[in-house]
């Protein structure tokens, strides 16, 4: 068997697993032992313990007295809570600052530059502290909070909304999904209507001024079951309504700030590598500034964008850690707490390396699908 | 082919031989290791006021850290020889487990769960948890507590449960709790009127309104939960050298005060005492430091370079510093209070 090319080639890489083995083998019971003779106890049994600490902003329900799996589980929805609005909103604001860097307009081409190089230059840490301490700067004490609108307050504890609720309507959010369905449905009518005659019916405007229309008039007609609710104010503190602290408003503005930056740069390196000659073939057919780029540049320059953008969002998640800075609970926090209180370090490190690992997965296994998806294919 | 199989086989035995010593390395006393390194390691708060911060020139101020320095004294005859190692409180534990510190001289509370992973020691401080909090809000009992916000330090200390606890035993008080990762940011966020008030331990409570408020008259101290609870030191487990060390080096400073024995008075002491007790443990009688593996003069030299138990306290904490804290539980046992010395017998 060894005497083929293909034999030895295989029996080299099972001897390279097996040592990898063994190494991990030793590695591991190695470290079990010392762990051991430093009476550092080893063990999972602790997940199934009450948690029993608070955790202050949560996705999903919480209360101490659930297990220590699920404070695990609430903190990784918060984590990824912050992390996907983070890349929902750096996403738009890059490309508009990709596309702003490359504007005739000095001015508007002068902002994105400077947005670009402080996200770029600075530490995100130093971003979020000093984002936060914005607020204690310019935000006014709670006794003395701005009233900007009927319910809505403004001070260091953030900002109080009304709580606007429909109850008993569910109906209500049905029609509305059946009417985005519609206006997906008119555009593509539309757009087929247009290929075959050349000529663009008004489809999409007439369905979505009809559906606001029906929805207002239904939403009116079911008005009972609209509750707006105003927050309370008692002793410097406000209760009830839609409250969005400081401290989330912090992390989201701050990772937003400096990711766009990064973003911003991928997006113009993505526009610039658009060859010339498409701007000039779209500028023949007579297409306005905002159809090139939707019709022509921005489809093209995604190829470019995607596999970049793969690894800044991938930053997102990982910088979601640094949440606690500005006192936002993630999931890294929680299990920090759970550590303390239980004594169990590696395997609540272990817990943390696994969680971020399988996350980043995913989200790099999803990116890479949209990649093959908007793929030129090859004839 | 041949090379990178010799490689692998290389980095293998390479690993393997990494983790040999290293069991072996655990059978050593930290003792032996302090010796070597030359200072000992002590995990410090992140900036207490009182009880260990450091000051502008970098040097750790404070009871935890003059009660560290002490350990330092008995070991090397020197109290410079100690190094501090500002520490979370989600970070301590496991700094100790490690072997990152030698000894945690903060703020921390001794617990059952808490000494089953690393060796509580000896207690140095006996401390209530505390709210600071602006006269304006008009507490004067728990029940007025309820719907204001609390700055805290998360990762599962002991003040976190003490807010827990107030609002178990006062049903209808619920507080809103924003989390930091640090004391000190919840402090500065209190400060800053991102809360109505801020929970730490009582003596720290005391310390950040001497020092950090900007008018100490505009905030009060007002204790929370029940307990009184033992604030010491601790150590890794299984090391009986290295405990015995700790433990008698905080029993010789409650023992001198005890004694009368003070940083002034000590070489008097020495000279004119009639008490043999009093003689041998500051020194006067050959072989009395090898019971404990250290040099003769190791007692004395705590005293001469640090003061007893009291003089500590006042320094840092009572009427030589800016807190004014009461003693309270840390008095002498013949005072009323719970420090009583075991006796060097």
């Amino acid at each position: 068997m060894l005497g083929t090319a293909k034999g030895r080639a295989i029996a080299i890489q099972v001897l390279v697993v097996a040592i990898a083995a063994a190494a991990l083998y030793v590695v591991g019971t190695a470290t079990a032992a010392n762990l051991k003779a430093k009476g550092i106890p080893l063990g999972w049994d602790f997940l199934f313990r009450p948690a029993g600490f608070q955790i202050a902003e949560t996705i999903l329900p919480y209360s101490p007295r659930d297990p220590n799996w699920w404070a695990a589980i609430v903190g990784i929805a918060n984590s990824l809570f912050v992390s996907v609005l983070v890349v929902v909103f750096a996403s738009f604001l890059g490309l508009a600052i990709g596309i702003a860097r490359l504007s005739p307009n000095p001015l508007v081409r002068g902002t994105a530059r400077c947005w670009v190089e402080i996200a770029r230059n600075t530490p995100v840490i130093v971003l979020l502290i000093f984002t936060y301490s914005i607020w204690w700067k310019l935000l006014p004490q709670s006794t003395e909070a701005w009233h900007l609108a009927p319910g809505t307050h403004l001070s260091l504890r953030g900002l109080v909304l009304p709580a606007i609720r429909w109850e008993g309507a569910a109906w209500l959010w049905w029609m509305a999904l059946a009417w985005i369905v519609v206006v997906a449905a008119a555009s593509r009518i539309a757009a087929w209507r247009q290929a075959a005659t050349g000529v663009r019916p008004p489809f999409v405007l007439a369905s979505v001024a009809g559906g606001l229309l029906m929805l207002g008039a239904a939403a009116l007609s079911a008005s009972d079951g609209i509750v707006v609710e105003f927050a309370e104010y008692r002793r410097g503190n406000f209760f009830g309504g839609w409250q969005i602290t400081p401290e989330l408003t912090t992390i989201l503005v701050g990772l937003t700030f400096y990711t766009a930056g990064f973003i911003g740069e991928i997006v113009r390196g993505g526009i610039l590598a658009i060859p010339r000659g498409q701007w000039d073939a779209a500028r023949a057919l007579s297409l306005r500034r905002g159809q090139i780029y939707r019709l022509v540049v921005v489809p093209q320059a995604l190829r470019a964008i995607v596999p970049p953008l793969n690894s800044q969002y991938i930053n997102v998640v990982k910088n979601s850690t640094l949440a606690i800075a500005v006192g936002y609970q993630d999931f890294m926090t929680v299990m920090g707490t759970v550590i303390n209180r239980t004594s169990h370090a590696i395997e609540g490190i272990v817990m943390i390396l696994g969680v971020f690992l399988v996350l980043n997965l995913a989200l790099s296994s999803l990116m890479n699908w949209y990649n093959r998806r908007i793929a030129i294919v090859e004839r | 082919m041949k090379w990178g199989l010799g490689l692998i086989a290389a980095t293998t035995v390479g690993m393997l031989a990494a983790f040999v010593p290293m069991q072996e390395a655990s059978a050593q006393s930290i003792l032996e290791k302090v010796r070597q390194r030359g200072f000992v390691n002590c995990g410090a708060s992140q900036g207490v006021p009182g009880l260990s911060r450091p000051n502008e020139r970098g040097e750790w101020l404070g009871f935890d850290s003059d009660v560290c320095r002490a350990v330092a004294v008995a070991v090397f005859g020197d109290r410079t020889k100690a190094r501090f190692v500002p520490l979370n409180a989600a970070q301590r534990l496991p700094a100790i487990q490690t072997g990152e510190i030698d000894v945690l001289s903060r703020t921390t509370t001794w617990t059952f769960s808490r000494d089953m992973a690393v060796r509580f020691v000896a207690t140095t401080i006996y401390d209530n948890d505390a709210l600071l909090v602006r006269r304006s809000a008009n507490i004067r009992t728990a029940n007025d507590l309820n719907g204001l916000t609390v700055c805290l330090q998360g990762g599962g200390s002991l003040t976190e449960q003490a807010i827990d606890e107030m609002e178990e035993e006062h049903t209808g008080v619920k507080m809103r709790r924003v989390y930091f990762d640090s004391t000190i940011q919840a402090r500065d966020a209190y400060f800053a009127g991102r809360c109505d008030t801020y929970v730490t331990d009582g003596l720290a409570a005391w310390g950040q309104r001497a020092s950090t408020a900007r008018n100490p008259e505009e905030h009060q101290v007002f204790y929370v939960g029940h307990s009184t609870e033992p604030n010491g030191l601790a150590i890794p487990r299984g090391d009986d050298k290295w405990f015995d060390i700790v433990r008698y080096t905080v029993n010789v400073l409650i023992w001198a005060e005890d004694e009368g024995i003070t940083q002034a008075n000590v070489d008097e002491m020495l000279r004119t005492t009639k008490k043999s007790e009093v003689k041998r443990v500051l020194g006067g009688e050959p072989g009395w430091g090898r019971i404990i593996g250290l040099d003769d003069k190791w007692a004395y030299n705590i005293i001469k370079q640090l003061g007893n138990y009291g003089e500590i306290w006042e320094r840092n904490l009572g009427q030589g510093s800016p807190l004014k804290a009461e003693r309270k539980f840390n008095r002498l046992y013949k005072n009323g209070g719970l420090m009583f010395p075991v006796p060097f017998n």
